[in-house]
């Protein structure tokens, strides 16, 4: 059972199309970035999800249960947090979270504990009898994010956590969302920041003009996006014969030459590769070389063997780290709908 | 850190009034400070202001109240005043604290935060609505021993003071629905406080003046005409009765009325054409019509409130 299950789901705002028949699976335990431009659809999808905004066809399910017949029994699963930090001026930090604990049918004996210990998870349990008000805004999103664990909901859709924070705080919260996945919760997120989806998401959806252009791991958008990776190999010399064996691959696009041990050389034209650039650096006696990659996984392992079993010095092989900002920014083209 | 999991509670603590967390956090914030004690300290000084020049400026006009009939005609005097006071109170004092009830939460960006939680539509529109009522009830309960010198004076009987307090009562209950009512269906508390306002000036001065003007127009226009037909005579006796009923200080005035004239607490009875009609006394007729309107409109706020956004 999915913990999150999008099927065709659609939401127009009058003749505008927020969201365009959207399909989506989630498991549970999962951390899912929902990335997109702003008007991309990504709030209207998660007020779908928490019941908030009636979809125009389709169905969303949360834990196999229908968010549009069975209300009730998906709120107990889910908890909610939009990218706006709805304040109450007159209530301290205790009262909010021991309002919403009342709000959410908690008896009153367990509330001060809850409380208690929620606030030690978000670290504001010093601020515990200040106004709300008087809070940083990273310190009401943190508190923010004790509210909506008050049920201790399976399902967390979150509406842009880190968005205007500093980045002090925004590591805050990305260090909280690390932790409550550990606890096992499964976590829907929108953000504009991809190095927070980098960092901590098991999978990655990315949203334009209400279309889902792309979904999957880091690993998977870019191979399906950007299919060439870039490959460093480092050797003690033979570096003449190295880019000879890999210039009849047909999975390697381009040769660079990062460094060789001794003087300037023409590799690009011995190897007669047109994008071949030539970089010559010291670099205590190795040749290091980057080429494009065009293959899967196991390709890439066969290369490497076939490196070693021509009995190349090969001391270095490594894959570059894959870049969800070119991923994102291949994926949409800023169109907002 | 292992998060308890939930557990409903009991079925009837549940939905009990003084467990609503809307009611609480409600009360709790208003009683905070000392806006409470201001208003309260404020609405009883002017009432007591009221009550004291009236009877300085009589007492000032007379040398004495040896006159058992001047004293009893002092004594409705201010009772009369203290109600009318309390009605404008009452009908100003509701809207201001109701109109707001849900567009405030709308506009804060609350009301979807509540709208997540387990909390019923029901126990957000009832919580709300009870935490306006709670406070307009405690100004009007205050104000009660301001209707002791009057009582004191004279001329003014136990069930007079208990029916005002009732009207009084039912008033509260019924602006304070149209507020509610008004907060629910329009999302800017502009609006809702605009319409809240104008529907008590409206039920507490428009409509006496319309009926004034409606009898003035009618009476000139139909002078010299032929007497109507005896069944036009009852009919538009009964209507008359029934706008006297619905209207706050004409439902008072004509309570008062009945009872001066010696007619029953529940019945009046008017000689009309010969013959007797019998009218069920005004104060009755208002509060279960304005009881009845309450229900509906706190109804149809629940649905408002409970309604997903389309």
């Amino acid at each position: 059972m999915h913990a999150i299950e999008l099927k065709d789901v659609t939401r127009c705002y009058g003749a505008r199309t927020a969201v365009d028949h959207l399909s989506l699976a989630i498991q549970p335990g999962e951390v899912f970035g929902f990335v997109g431009p702003n008007g991309a659809g990504k709030t209207s999808t998660i007020r779908m999800i928490a019941g908030l905004l009636q979809v125009t066809s389709g169905e969303i399910l949360v834990g196999g249960r229908s968010v549009c017949r069975e209300r009730e029994a998906v709120l107990g699963q889910i908890g909610y947090m939009p990218d706006y930090f709805g304040v109450y001026p007159d209530l301290k930090v205790w009262e909010y979270l021991d309002f919403f604990a009342a709000c959410y049918l908690i008896q009153p004996d367990r509330r001060p504990r809850l409380t208690g210990e929620l606030l030690e998870l978000v670290d504001l349990p010093h601020r515990r009898d200040d106004l709300v008000e008087s809070l940083s805004r990273g310190m009401k999103q943190r508190l923010s994010l004790a509210r909506t664990l008050l049920h201790d909901p399976q399902v967390l859709l979150l509406d842009e956590p880190a968005s205007g924070l500093d980045p002090r705080a925004r590591v805050e919260i990305r260090e909280l969302l690390v932790e409550l996945a550990h606890m096992g919760k499964t976590i829907f997120f929108s953000t504009h920041i991809l190095a927070d989806v980098a960092e901590i998401c098991t999978r990655v959806g990315i949203i334009e003009e209400g279309h889902l252009v792309a979904q999957g791991s880091l690993e998977e958008l870019h191979l399906q996006i950007i299919p060439a990776r870039r490959i460093e190999v480092t050797l003690l010399g033979e570096s003449e014969r190295a880019q000879a064996l890999l210039a009849d691959r047909p999975d390697v696009t381009s040769l660079e030459i990062l460094s060789l041990p001794a003087g300037p050389t023409s590799a690009s034209a011995a190897l007669g590769m047109p994008t071949l650039e030539v970089m010559q650096q010291k670099d205590g006696g190795r040749a290091r070389l980057a080429f494009e990659f065009n293959g899967q996984d196991p390709a890439l392992s066969r290369l490497l063997a076939e490196l070693v079993a021509a009995g190349l010095p090969v001391v270095g092989f490594s894959a570059d780290q894959r870049d969800l900002e070119e991923v994102y920014l291949r994926a949409t083209k800023g169109i907002v709908s | 850190m292992k998060l308890p999991s939930l557990s409903a509670w009991p079925g009837l603590a549940q939905h009990a009034l003084w467990n609503n967390p809307i009611l609480v956090k409600e009360v709790r914030t208003r009683m905070r400070g000392n806006r409470a004690f201001v208003l309260l300290t404020v609405h009883l000084l002017i009432l007591g202001l009221a009550l004291a020049l009236i009877y300085l400026i009589i007492s000032l006009s007379q040398a004495t109240f040896n006159n058992p009939g001047d004293r009893q005609t002092l004594g409705k005097l201010i009772f009369g005043l203290l109600v009318w006071m309390e009605l404008v109170m009452v009908s100003f004092t509701s809207p201001a604290l109701t109109s707001g009830a849900i567009s405030l939460e709308r506009e804060r960006q609350t009301f979807d935060l509540l709208k997540v939680t387990l909390l019923k539509a029901r126990s957000l529109a009832l919580g709300k609505y009870f935490a306006g009522l709670v406070f307009v009830l405690l100004l009007l309960v205050t104000s009660l021993p301001l209707f002791g010198p009057p009582f004191i004076l004279g001329g003014i009987q136990l069930e007079e003071i208990l029916i005002a307090v009732l009207i009084l009562a039912t008033s509260a209950v019924s602006f304070c629905a149209v507020g509610l009512f008004l907060s629910s269906l329009f999302s800017r508390t502009l609006v809702a406080s605009v319409l809240a306002y104008a529907f008590a000036i409206l039920m507490n001065f428009g409509i006496p003046i319309m009926m004034l003007l409606v009898i003035t127009v009618l009476g000139a226009r139909f002078s010299g005409l032929a007497a109507p037909t005896p069944l036009w005579t009852v009919l538009w006796a009964y209507l008359a009765w029934l706008g006297i009923s619905l209207t706050p200080p004409a439902a008072m005035i004509g309570t008062e009325v009945a009872l001066i004239e010696g007619q029953g607490v529940w019945l009046a009875r008017l000689p009309m054409d010969g013959r007797e009609l019998v009218f069920i006394s005004p104060w009755i007729i208002y509060v279960g019509f304005y009881l009845l309107l309450s229900l509906a409109l706190i109804w149809l706020s629940t649905k408002l409130v409970a309604r997903t956004e389309r």
